[in-house]
């Protein structure tokens, strides 16, 4: 009987153990870890908020261990944390905003507030009150469509230059290139020395090459790629020249001659990058590094190489947008409890200095000034030396130098619509495979760009 | 007594009723309606009559384009995977049909794969097979064969996909199984007697006898592969240059990625339309080649 009841006893304590072990995987509200000590106390029944966001496993810890300090400077809200990964997190949540199901706050990409009919589904944010006054002026103006703002800024992200320095290396080049001059003769040296195995770059998508194109075009011609009337800005003739040094890469051995040698579906993940270690860089928003460095067996390899110039002297060229806002759902507008809550745990997200170093630049170098601050004046981790923070100093400085030419490489808000981006992504695509030339990819692009734009931009 | 309980059979219909209307009927009607509509935001959407049908069949319309393509896409899958499932399937069938030891391990064995379905790991398995340095191209290059680079052109990607689906011909190969075992022996033992080779014996006795089960697996192959949708999408996820994207994939992403239901009925529609013409025709025509024995 005695070895009954131990056994039992036994078997609680293992599903108490397993209780405890998965109420801590599953962003838990109760649990209280950490040293805070809370300034506040609070009786009552707390306020309740869902927050939806999407990450990798470093954000979601972030995210759940904020939470969790939220609630303890603010007992008086429970927040629900609803993570998941990229894949499907746009289409869920337009699932849940039609049926309004959507979280109280959630995360979203500065385009969708455009694409996905935010006018319609995301709350303005005025009626909340929020302080945007810590924010750089202008910042919210992406954001904002007829007068409402739709979603608070956390980063700012641009497509910049990261090189693996162990190709360059053992290429036995000493100084990394900064023209696209040097980035050329550096990929005629790795590939001499490397029996033409390896790439000063590698493979680029459609994508990837589209923004490089347009910014090399930008440039030298000193115009955005989308006028202010939302019409295409480069002529035929620019157009020529800019596929014409695409091939120019392409013949250097700075890209893989052509994509169809290389048809990985994921960047991160490719073993041309990781295993083979084939490619010597990548251009990527400076938001996502974190998952090509991840993936290298020695992290300091890779070095922030920003834009390739024209001259050595320039900086110029970056294209930058808001990386990630935060939204609230309309529904908020008729709960003043939620709003409260809504509107304290937005602030404390983006500006508590707590928050801010659980969170680090696992969204992006923060946008709002008091983060910024909190994390550049941090010395323990030293987030200045992330290659987010080095990544993001060089977009800012490109684009500031841009404005000062009276060129705004803001990216159009509708550049990356799901329909719109098709119409210079397939053209480029079928050029990179070698199935279109220069011209036929033009003609293509020429014909369909500014019925499209001005198709989408419709609704 | 018996009378009392004619209800009952409409009783224990109800549930499948209910089913039907909520999850068939509706969807089917309302996606007709959609069809006619164009979205002018969230809340509001314009009669268009025909306008999206239009669309759809101008080239130079940003729906019309990748629809156009997909559909021809999915016509070029069809064409080669349908006649693939029902040869192979209806050649190991016939083999599995015969008196060999060890039948029963080859016909589970041959039946795994369509157990296995076209599920997340096994549509990742068979695109890590078919990788530049994959054991697709290992095996080949056993046999002095160069690597063949699959997903890097259009033929080599339609290849691979049309390849995952002709491997699970389980469910197709037990049908034929079945209608084979049903041929009655006495006309083989007949035929044996005039001199009639294995060859000529399936020419004239198994393939006139087994029309009916031909003409039902085809039936059903062609409905099912119009609809080809997992394996594409996680093996090239339409790539090369489009060449894979199938018609369903670019439903899926009018409809639900672009939140566009109206554009996304249209295309369902054409497709629910192709696939009854088809239909249509291959039971019209069957008066010609498919026999009955009354």
């Amino acid at each position: 009987m005695k070895g009954i009841e131990t056994s039992m006893k036994k078997i609680l304590l293992f599903i108490l153990a397993l209780m405890g072990i998965f109420s801590s995987m599953a962003c838990s509200d109760t649990t209280t870890q950490g040293s805070y000590d809370p300034n506040t106390t609070w009786s009552g029944t707390p306020t309740t908020i869902k927050f939806s966001w999407w990450g990798t496993t470093d954000r979601n810890v972030a995210t759940c261990l904020a939470i969790q300090l939220f609630h303890e400077k603010y007992p008086m809200y429970r927040v629900e944390g609803d993570q998941s990964v990229w894949t499907g997190y746009q289409t869920t949540l337009y699932n849940r905003l039609e049926r309004n199901r959507e979280a109280d706050v959630f995360q979203v990409n500065y385009n969708w507030l455009y694409s996905m009919y935010g006018e319609y589904y995301f709350l303005d944010l005025n009626t909340l009150d929020l302080d945007l006054s810590d924010w750089p002026e202008g910042e919210h103006d992406p954001l904002t469509i007829n007068g409402k703002v739709l979603g608070v800024s956390l980063s700012e992200t641009g497509y910049i230059f990261y090189l693996n320095k162990k190709i360059y290396d053992d290429a036995g080049i000493t100084e990394m290139p900064k023209t696209w001059d040097q980035l050329i003769a550096a990929g005629q040296q790795i590939g001499a020395s490397s029996n033409y195995t390896k790439f000063a770059i590698g493979r680029l998508d459609a994508q990837q090459v589209a923004i490089l194109m347009f910014t090399w075009l930008s440039q030298k011609y000193g115009k955005n790629l989308i006028s202010d009337d939302h019409k295409l800005n480069f002529t035929r003739d620019e157009l020529e020249e800019g596929f014409a040094f695409i091939n120019d890469l392409r013949s250097n051995n700075v890209l893989i001659p052509s994509n169809a040698n290389d048809t990985h579906p994921d960047g991160p993940t490719n073993p041309n990058w990781v295993t083979y270690q084939n490619y010597g860089g990548i251009l990527q928003w400076n938001t996502a590094v974190s998952e090509y460095e991840n993936v290298l067996s020695d992290k300091s390899n890779l070095v922030t190489a920003g834009m390739f110039q024209q001259e050595e002297d320039d900086n110029l060229g970056s294209y930058k947008k808001v990386s990630m806002a935060l939204a609230v759902s309309r529904r908020v507008a008729n709960d003043p409890a939620k709003k409260a809550a809504v509107k304290a745990f937005i602030e404390f997200m983006t500006s508590d200095p707590d928050a801010v170093r659980i969170l680090g630049v696992d969204r992006g170098v923060p946008s709002n000034s008091l983060a910024y601050n909190t994390l550049l004046e941090s010395t323990d981790p030293v987030f200045t030396a992330t290659r987010e923070w080095e990544g993001h100093v060089i977009v800012q400085q490109n684009y500031e130098s841009q404005i000062s030419e009276g060129i705004n490489l803001y990216i159009h808000p509708y550049y990356e619509h799901d329909v719109f981006r098709r119409i210079y992504e397939l053209p480029i695509e079928k050029f990179l495979f070698g199935t279109y030339t220069a011209n036929q990819a033009i003609n293509e692009i020429i014909s369909k760009f500014n019925s499209t734009l001005a198709q989408v931009m419709g609704g | 007594m018996v009378g009392e309980k004619k209800w009952l059979p409409y009783v224990l219909l109800i549930p499948w009723i209910i089913g039907f209307a909520v999850f068939k009927a509706y969807p089917f009607v309302n996606s007709f309606i959609l069809s006619l509509y164009e979205k002018i935001n969230p809340f509001e959407q314009r009669f268009a009559g025909l306008g999206n049908y239009l669309r759809l069949f101008n080239s130079d319309d940003f729906f019309g384009e990748p629809f156009l393509n997909s559909l021809k896409v999915t016509a070029v899958y069809v064409f080669f995977t349908v006649p693939a499932v029902l040869t192979v399937s209806l050649l190991i069938a016939y083999v599995l049909s015969k008196k060999i030891k060890g039948v029963g391990i080859f016909r589970t064995a041959f039946y795994v794969p369509t157990v296995l379905g076209a599920n997340v790991a096994i549509v990742l398995l068979w695109r890590e097979l078919f990788q530049q340095n994959g054991l697709v191209n290992q095996g080949l290059s056993l046999l002095g064969i160069d690597a063949i680079n699959w997903f890097g052109t259009s033929a080599g990607a339609m290849t691979a996909i049309i390849g995952l689906r002709v491997w699970q011909f389980g469910s197709t190969m037990l049908i034929f199984l079945a209608a084979l075992k049903n041929v009655p022996e006495t006309l083989y033992e007949a035929a044996t007697i005039d001199g009639a080779s294995k060859l000529k014996q399936f020419q004239v006795i198994t393939i006139p006898m087994i029309t009916p089960v031909i003409l039902f697996n085809g039936v059903m192959r062609l409905v099912e592969m119009f609809q080809v949708f997992t394996g594409p999408k996680l093996i090239t996820n339409g790539g090369p240059l489009q060449s894979t994207r199938m018609i369903n994939m670019l439903i899926y992403e009018v409809a639900f990625e672009n939140r566009n239901f109206n554009m996304g009925s249209a295309m369902s529609w054409i497709l629910f339309l192709i696939i009854m013409v088809f239909t249509v025709l291959i039971f019209r025509s069957s008066k010609y080649w498919v026999h009955y024995s009354d």
